[in-house]
């Protein structure tokens, strides 16, 4: 009888041993990864990795790498993901700009020719100081990666922008003459177009137009770069579901809420249009 | 005989303690899930590190690329842009993108220094 009682607290005590290793090694504290993939991330990581990527995105404006970046997550619905957590973070307030993003994002998902344009950024130092700067922190660092590295998503394509054309004299501002939409069904991309003349009604080149997002950044573009269609001519492709403001000159008036507008077909089938700005300098 | 008894039960406990934890580190450890960013590998965090100073170019909100920044490493923000501009220069990244690092960098590091 002794032995028996013997043998089961013994019994006992090895199954509460086991019981507590398994709640530490399993639950408490579990094997730790290290050099992981985006892919075993936790749910909360995973949606500040999502976050970064389209907020990359809207500087980019590449949409193959926002999408092979967005593959690297494996989710089972990427748009859904990205539409869930965009509302998640309007309903919580604030970070529109972060919402915005990954609502364009979820887009880029559903139609991946989709081209945006992208945001304008603030570099202050030439490219050339490029290798100096950022030399000394590789020589600083002691530590070398040794995984094997893993395919690189594609290299961003940039995006040509305008460069930089002589002011024409300044004279009174220009104003705008007219705003019309543009349905044409073959054109691809949605445009604001804007065709500036001079008080006598010649096309001026070289006049500054700065176009604004609401919570984004501020583009600068001028007239002349297309003088095969006009040279007081000059575009700017609008994005799905943005609003833009636009300024035509130094002092001249902010044309708001600008976005792409909806055409019909002849079947009644909607589809994206253009919008037409006619400015001219007054008399 | 009693105290024999203890003594034998805190040693199979001490056993199956063992047993436990060989098991769920060695023999079967939990799978590679819920990992957090911190864990990432280099040539991810390095991919990380040139969108968040692609976000930083765009809208200069530093505070918010530190707090970017510290979510993949325990080590400062310079560090870790630093450790990404190694290894983004040994995967070949282009001018741009290491441009784009660099100013985060240069810029994380005046900003550490004025502080």
């Amino acid at each position: 009888m002794n032995e028996k009682r013997g043998s089961l607290h013994l019994l006992t005590g090895v199954v509460i041993g086991v019981l507590i290793g398994l709640l530490v090694s399993l639950v408490l504290l579990p094997v730790q990864y290290i050099d992981t993939e985006p892919r075993t991330l936790k749910e909360s990581d995973r949606a500040s990795y999502r976050e970064v990527i389209a907020r990359a995105f809207l500087v980019e404006a590449d949409t193959p790498r926002a999408l092979a970046r967005l593959a690297l997550l494996q989710d089972a619905n990427p748009s859904g993901a990205l539409v869930e957590q965009a509302q998640t973070l309007l309903v919580s307030g604030g970070k529109d700009l972060e919402a915005r993003a990954l609502a364009l994002l979820a887009a880029a998902v559903n139609q991946p020719s989709m081209v945006i344009t992208p945001l304008a950024v603030v570099l202050p130092s030439p490219i050339q100081n490029v290798t100096n700067t950022v030399t000394a922190p590789a020589l600083q660092s002691t530590n070398t990666p040794t995984e094997t590295l893993a395919t690189r998503t594609p290299a961003v394509t940039i995006t040509p922008r305008p460069t930089y054309t002589p002011q024409p004299t300044q004279g009174a501002p220009y104003e705008l003459l007219e705003q019309s939409n543009v349905c044409e069904p073959e054109m691809k991309q949605s445009l604001i177009q804007v065709y500036v003349v001079d008080a006598a009604g010649k096309p001026v080149e070289g006049v500054k137009i700065e176009i604004s997002q609401p919570n984004g950044g501020v583009e600068t573009f001028f007239t002349g770069l297309y003088p095969e269609i006009n040279p007081g001519y000059a575009d700017y492709t609008m994005t799905q579901g943005m609003t833009y403001n636009l300024r035509v000159g130094e002092a001249g008036g902010l044309v708001q809420n600008l976005s792409i507008p909806v055409c019909e077909d002849d079947e009644g089938n909607e589809y994206p249009g253009s919008i037409r700005l006619d400015y001219q300098q007054p008399k | 005989m009693r105290k024999n008894r203890l003594v034998g039960f805190i040693i199979a406990i001490v056993v199956g303690i063992s047993a436990g934890l060989i098991y769920g580190w060695v023999i079967n450890p939990a799978g590679v899930r819920n990992t957090s960013l911190k864990s990432l590998r280099n040539d991810y965090k390095a991919d990380y590190v040139l969108m968040v100073a692609e976000c930083y170019a765009s809208d200069g909100d530093l505070a918010g690329a530190v707090e970017r920044l510290e979510a993949i490493s325990t080590s400062d923000a310079v560090s870790v842009v630093q450790q990404g501009l190694l290894t983004a220069q040994q995967m070949g990244y282009s001018n741009l993108e290491l441009m784009y690092m660099a100013e985060l960098e240069k810029a994380l590091t005046m900003s550490k220094a004025g502080d």
